[in-house]
């Protein structure tokens, strides 16, 4: 498993850690493994904590897998789609469903 | 077919009188919601009695729902380090989703239910700060917004399995399948156990309204779980086959006032929350 480095403002909930997160005296703040949620992340920027290891997301390493994987997920939300894409607000939250999963 | 006979509201009133109840401890901490005088040492005590209830909440509050760094081992513990507000909608939703377990054989699919309401309560917990809503209500209104569907398909098995044949047939969206053969829908019906449940008037006409295009006037609550029901929809987490996402009108996403930044946090924090939050709650 693979890591990055990120400052404390580009991790998002959701992100997972891949390194045991010490405080300045070595005491284990969060284990790695620990999924970070908003909330753990807002009490952690309150400490002072400048950077975090997250572990890197899990991608296929075949470029052709990935570009399958992501054509069924953009199928599967023409699909949930099929009857409201012509809704004002339904065809926005599209929009960004299809982004998120283009970049996901 | 010939067009069945409606199903008057106060028929499924008295049915609701049959389902299994809620214990008296969920009962009174959902009529407690929006009261501030609430003695939480008694409440906590009672919540403690019942120990599997009283573990499976301790497991949602060790979970990245709360993402403590320290684990709490008690009710009491839980209190004091979360605050009785998290505590008691945590303590609902285990209740909930454990009081209404398989009864009837027949095409309800129960796990799939369980997983839309979690997913839907989930998402309105995320969407409540953008609404200045209460994140404890948006989540309890949130899993407890499509009951009335439970009501229907556990009291009226045979016309339930009618309904969901026309809703393939016709692909149509399950209101209007209801509409054709019960002649009412879910929203109504859980808003008629919401009163019987004692739930605060503001989550009773969310749960009425929540397939509809909210008013603005009716406060921010009823935007929230219409929104958040669409959003556990398009974010597929029932893992049903054939999900349908319901219309979401222009005025409502301009309401939601979500900057780009602000859904891709959403949908990622949703989906990752909804994973560890299914585990614990739905079998």
């Amino acid at each position: 498993m693979s890591t990055l480095e990120l400052g404390i403002d580009e991790a998002a909930a959701g992100m997972v850690l891949g390194a045991d997160l010490k405080d300045d005296g070595g005491a284990v703040l969060l284990p790695a493994g620990a999924t970070l949620a908003a909330a753990t992340l807002a009490s952690l920027r309150q400490r002072g904590i400048a950077t975090l290891t997250v572990q890197a997301p899990d991608t296929p390493h075949d470029s052709a897998e990935r570009e399958a994987l992501r054509a069924r997920q953009l199928a599967r939300l023409a699909h949930l789609f099929r009857r409201s894409a012509q809704a004002g607000g339904s065809a926005h939250l599209l929009e960004r469903l299809r982004a998120y999963r283009r970049n996901g | 077919m010939d067009k069945p006979v409606p199903i008057a509201i106060d028929d499924v009133v008295k049915r609701i009188q049959d389902l299994p109840s809620l214990s008296t401890v969920v009962l009174e901490l959902l009529a407690s919601m929006e009261q501030e005088d609430v003695d939480l040492q008694v409440l906590a005590a009672k919540i403690s009695l019942d120990q599997s209830l009283a573990a499976k909440t301790l497991r949602l509050a060790n979970s990245s729902f709360y993402g403590m760094s320290t684990k709490v081992t008690t009710i009491h513990q839980a209190i004091s380090i979360l605050g009785f507000h998290h505590i008691r909608t945590l303590v609902t939703a285990c209740a909930v989703t454990g009081s209404f377990t398989e009864t009837t054989g027949g095409g309800f699919d129960f796990r799939a239910f369980w997983r839309h309401s979690v997913g839907t309560a989930v998402c309105a917990r995320q969407l409540a700060p953008h609404l200045k809503c209460s994140p404890d209500i948006a989540f309890t209104v949130g899993l407890l917004h499509d009951i009335g569907a439970l009501v229907l398909a556990t009291r009226f098995p045979q016309r339930y399995e009618e309904m969901l044949a026309y809703r393939r047939a016709h692909d149509c969206y399950v209101v209007e399948a209801e509409q054709a053969v019960f002649g009412i829908d879910h929203a109504l019906v859980g808003s008629a156990l919401a009163a019987y449940w004692k739930f605060p008037a503001s989550m009773q006409s969310a749960v009425a309204g929540h397939h509809q295009q909210p008013d603005p006037n009716q406060g921010a609550l009823g935007l929230l779980v219409h929104a958040a029901d669409i959003l556990a929809h398009a974010l597929d987490l029932s893992g049903l086959e054939d999900e349908l996402a319901p219309p979401l009108d222009l005025d409502s996403w301009n309401a939601l006032g979500l900057s780009e930044a602000d859904s891709t946090a959403l949908f990622a924090q949703s989906e990752a929350i909804f994973q560890d939050m299914c585990q614990i709650l739905v079998n």
